[in-house]
């Protein structure tokens, strides 16, 4: 007897334990494949933060019709029922999906206008700033080259002075000791061949107007042949013979008038060198 | 002869007379108005070219469905209606997405090939 009580239990615990399962077995809805598939694009498309707008109602479409999908599997309604709305739902949550990717390259086209005129303006501004370096270069090696060429600013622009010490006395023959002014007048006119140059000899008042004319002329046509020796271009330099007119020195002391035996070399500015040129005769 | 006409034809009422009781042709629905409008929405924007499988889908869906509703299975034809409609709007949207990548992809091959010429001429 002590030993038949707990096996009596144990048999109805079992029969029990049974009946449960089947009745769970009898109301547990079965899951549908189609149902899961529409579940997971639907929780895809929800989990996508970017949609948005029409993609919105359509994720709405397709979650309504996922609902409906399991209400139905629920209620147990027939498995054609069950699919329709599983279809839908997940036709409905592709869409979405492509509405977003819609939607991105809408706004890429949209913002390609944007996106050009970026590059241009980076590339302007990049012109912009390698112009600008090159010009300070630019201005920098001229600042150089003037300074190398010791040339002095003057009414008439930048003026290099071969003085009187350069020629013998009443002679147009250049010494050798203007040897250093000439060769640095050529490196400068080699290393901006858009500069070109006017060339004026002057005299002192003694003697007759007509030979210091000539002299004056003599004197710079010298120093014009002096650099066309040394490969500097004929037609970059312009002489001119002024005679004992525009004195910078004293005609009555010996040293004034060394100072007006002279022969001045004009830098022309680059856009008055073709207008000074023209007047050649 | 007479006698073949005569059974011909009672044979042939018979058919349209059984045909009639299973089940009225249907007039046709909102549905298939919808699906149909939408079949020609997504054929404009270039599905048959960018979403071929969804929109043939999409048309076999209808052909069904009217086939169903020819049957007057009127639950089954809305079922197969909606479902052509589902397509015909995937297919829709997807021909547009894909007609709207290529032409952002074509707008940055432009802007890149801008962006190459750009840094091409401004290099020294």
């Amino acid at each position: 007897m002590k030993t038949s009580f707990p096996r009596l239990l144990t048999a109805t615990t079992v029969a029990a334990a049974a009946s449960l399962a089947l009745a769970a077995c009898a109301t547990t809805p079965q899951s549908n494949p189609m149902l899961e598939q529409a579940r997971a694009a639907v929780t895809s498309a929800q989990n996508n933060p970017q949609v948005a707008g029409e993609s919105k109602v359509d994720l709405t479409t397709a979650q309504s019709a996922l609902a409906q999908g399991d209400a139905l599997l629920k209620a147990g309604k027939p498995v054609e029922d069950v699919n329709h709305q599983a279809y839908i739902a997940e036709r409905f949550a592709l869409a979405a999906q492509k509405g977003v990717d819609l939607e991105t390259s809408r706004k890429s086209i949209a913002d390609a206008n944007n996106r050009r005129n970026a590059v241009l303006l980076t590339a302007r501004e990049d012109e912009a700033a390698r112009a600008n370096q090159l010009a300070q270069t630019k201005s920098q090696e001229l600042a150089a080259a003037l300074a190398a060429l010791q040339a002095s600013k003057t009414d008439r622009g930048l003026v290099v002075t071969l003085g009187d010490v350069l020629f013998a006395t009443g002679r147009a023959d250049l010494k050798s000791g203007s040897r250093q002014t000439l060769d640095r007048l050529t490196t400068f006119l080699r290393a901006y061949p858009t500069r070109n140059v006017q060339i004026d000899g002057y005299t002192d008042n003694v003697g007759g107007d007509d030979y210091n004319q000539g002299l004056s002329e003599r004197r710079a046509d010298s120093v014009r042949d002096a650099l066309t020796g040394m490969g500097i271009a004929n037609d970059r330099i312009l002489t001119k013979g002024l005679g004992k007119s525009s004195p910078v020195g004293d005609n009555d002391t010996a040293a004034g008038r060394q100072e007006n035996r002279r022969v001045e070399v004009l830098i022309l500015d680059e856009g008055a060198a073709r207008t000074a040129l023209a007047e050649r005769p | 002869m007479k006698c073949i006409q005569a059974a011909g034809a009672a044979l042939i009422g018979s058919v349209v007379l059984l045909g009639g009781c299973a089940s009225a042709p249907l007039a046709p629905s909102t549905e298939m108005t919808k699906a149909k409008a939408a079949i020609d929405q997504a054929d404009r924007a270039g599905a048959r070219e960018y979403a071929t499988d969804t929109l043939n889908s999409s048309v076999q869906k209808m052909a069904q469905g009217q086939a169903a509703a020819a049957k007057g299975e009127q639950v089954q034809s809305e079922q197969l209606f909606e479902e052509s409609y589902a397509d015909a709007h995937l297919a829709q949207i997807s021909a547009q997405s894909a007609k709207s990548a290529k032409d952002a992809a074509d707008v940055d091959k432009g802007i890149a090939t801008l962006q190459n010429e750009a840094s091409r001429s401004s290099t020294p």
